[in-house]
């Protein structure tokens, strides 16, 4: 016999309220972990998203700066209103290392002529964005597939693809997991421009400076450029987080209300426990616990209520958090690729002693109050 | 026949809104060792105060109780609890069994409390002892209040103390459990034990040593069978 086996048998006996408060509890828990997950993803899929685009200074066409540079950061298609001949006093801006032209649209490819982002890209491409595994530039009447339309079009490099019935050569395919531009398809800047009938045309032109601490600076200068809309990475970057801070509240703020109606669950678990049971206790007080034994057995009672919940609740946070990624994803202006919710074994054990700490502090008035119980409760009444 | 309870004088009462009820008033009992001693009286007589002073469930607030050759007015709660532990064995009308243990892991309880890992063979000994060794994996819900009321006999046994106390045990059995559970008391006080049982019934209390009548808190008889 021990307190554990006594705590948990303890538990067993109202199986209702244990299942009701434990799933409570662990709709808490799954919450936690996801926004601790989320907290720890969105960061480190903006900063992976950004550290993948290589560039430090984008270029892009007049209007919402955050909406476009989104735009490139996640793959989508963005409209081609920067002139190419507006390359040439970038290069020339002083500090600006590498100079990459891209134009991005969407076209139907492959035999089911799903439509598909396609980016145009210049020769510099490929060593702005080493981690896609591109090893030259591409050629003419050549495509680069991301990794996940090769697998889902079941194509190889050699084969030919269909680009709105126009026949191309697959060069390369990204490697796995290189980058978040999975869904994508690559090819010759001068081959989409034609493809999207844009020739001359630009969607973006990623900037790579000399020295990243000087980015702004370096900004700066290129604002001089006539019809030209400047960002840097680091606005970027600052800005999307403002757009998350008040997903995060959101989500802070509904955290809080179920831990509430969780903590309301345990306490009214353990408190019709502790009233029920208040023969028993005295019996137990009566044969030799102390009030210290009784008030540890209940609150291990709690604790043994909590580790239950938050079990099941990090277990289903595991399961189902590429799902929240995506709802959540949903619900922001502007998101990074990939998972926005990252969780790993920090998560799960901060979740698993918050909850146990909360799932203690819900019940401990009823626990004092089952220590408090006197051995007399056991005799019969006079 | 030395005495191993020395009541002198002891009074408790409590309050119930403005009123005081003076539950028990100027009682003095000695109870000798391997004695077998009925408490009679009605509802409300001070019965149970009476066997909760004695078992140190109730701090007396007045005269002086002496247990075991310890005298035990003014113990702290704890004190009290600790000194419970080691010289009372208690049995309730209500057998009071944890619902979710079996009949083993109820008479094992006392030894979790008192720090003490009783052996299997001592658990086993007991449930023997009272007759329901072979419902040792039962729990409360499969056993008959007999049985049940055995097992609470066994628990209040588990480590072994010099006296039992028993309010109204047999109030929820049958006639013929009751004189069984009966014959178990007398049977432990023919070993040595002292038992103090609280009754109604006339009969099992003649099968007692000593028989103490109250009446509002007083003592109204005591005499032996």
């Amino acid at each position: 016999m021990s307190f554990i086996k006594l705590a948990f048998k303890g538990l067993l006996r109202r199986p209702a309220g244990f299942i009701a408060s434990c799933l409570t509890i662990a709709i808490a828990s799954l919450v936690l972990i996801l926004s601790l997950g989320l907290s720890q993803g969105y960061d480190s899929a903006l900063i992976s998203n950004i550290d993948n685009l290589g560039a430090n200074i984008l270029a892009i066409p007049k209007g919402c700066p955050y909406e476009a540079t989104g735009v490139i950061l996640s793959g989508g298609n963005l409209r081609y209103a920067v002139a190419e001949n507006q390359l040439e006093p970038i290069k020339k801006t002083g500090g600006v290392k590498i100079v990459s032209a891209v134009i991005m649209g969407q076209r139907a490819v492959g035999p089911y002529k799903k439509v598909h982002v396609i980016v145009g890209a210049d020769e510099n491409y490929h060593l702005m964005r080493p981690k896609l595994g591109f090893k030259k530039p591409f050629a003419e009447n050549e495509v680069a597939l991301g990794y996940k339309i090769s697998q889902v079009l079941s194509t190889k490099v050699g084969d030919d693809f269909d680009i709105a019935g126009r026949t191309y050569k697959i060069a390369a395919i990204a490697d796995k997991g290189s980058t978040e531009d999975e869904d994508l398809v690559f090819m010759n800047l001068k081959s989409a421009q034609k493809l999207l009938k844009a020739e001359g045309m630009l969607s973006s032109v990623l900037i790579q400076v000399d020295d990243p601490a000087q980015s702004d600076t370096v900004a700066k200068r290129l604002m001089t450029i006539p019809d030209l809309q400047v960002i840097t990475i680091g606005d970027f970057q600052a800005t999307i987080s403002d757009f998350v801070s008040g997903a995060r509240i959101a989500i802070f703020s509904v955290l809080i209300i179920i831990i509430l109606i969780a903590s309301v669950g345990i306490l009214t678990t353990q408190a019709s426990s502790v009233a029920e049971r208040k023969g028993e206790i005295g019996m137990m007080r009566a044969m030799g616990a102390t009030s210290g034994q009784v008030l540890f057995e209940s609150t291990l009672e709690s604790a043994i209520l909590g580790f239950f919940g938050a079990i099941v609740g990090i277990v289903l946070g595991f399961a189902l958090s590429s799902s929240a990624s995506e709802l959540i994803k949903k619900s922001l202006p502007q998101s990074p690729s990939g998972s926005i919710i990252s969780i790993g074994w920090t998560s799960a054990i901060m979740t698993l002693a918050i909850v146990i700490a909360i799932s203690i502090l819900a019940a401990y008035g009823p626990a004092k109050n089952a220590a408090s119980t006197k051995p007399t409760e056991a005799a019969s009444d006079e | 026949m030395s005495d191993t309870i020395i009541a002198k004088g002891i009074s408790k009462s409590f309050k119930r809104g403005t009123e005081t009820i003076h539950a028990i008033q100027d009682i003095s009992l000695n109870i000798g060792k391997g004695e077998m001693l009925s408490i009679m009286g009605r509802s409300g007589s001070g019965k149970t105060t009476l066997l909760s002073c004695i078992g140190m469930l109730e701090n007396i607030d007045s005269g002086s109780l002496v247990l075991e050759g310890r005298n035990i007015k003014d113990l702290s709660e704890a004190q009290r609890t600790i000194l419970r532990r080691e010289l009372m064995g208690f049995v309730f009308q209500r057998f009071f069994l944890i619902p979710t243990l079996t009949a083993y892991e109820n008479v094992a309880l006392p030894g979790l409390f008192a720090g003490k890992k009783l052996g299997k063979d001592h658990i086993m000994e007991l449930l023997e002892m009272v007759g329901v060794s072979q419902r040792y994996d039962h729990r409360p819900g499969q056993m008959s209040g007999g049985e049940m009321q055995r097992v609470a006999i066994a628990r209040a046994l588990a480590l072994d103390p010099p006296v039992i106390i028993a309010d109204e045990p047999t109030g929820n059995l049958d006639t013929a459990n009751a004189e069984a559970v009966f014959g178990l008391f007398r049977k432990l006080a023919s070993q040595g034990k002292t038992i103090i049982i609280a009754t109604h019934s006339q009969k099992l209390a003649k099968d007692c040593d000593r028989v103490v009548e109250l009446m509002d808190g007083r003592i109204t008889r005591d005499e032996k069978n």
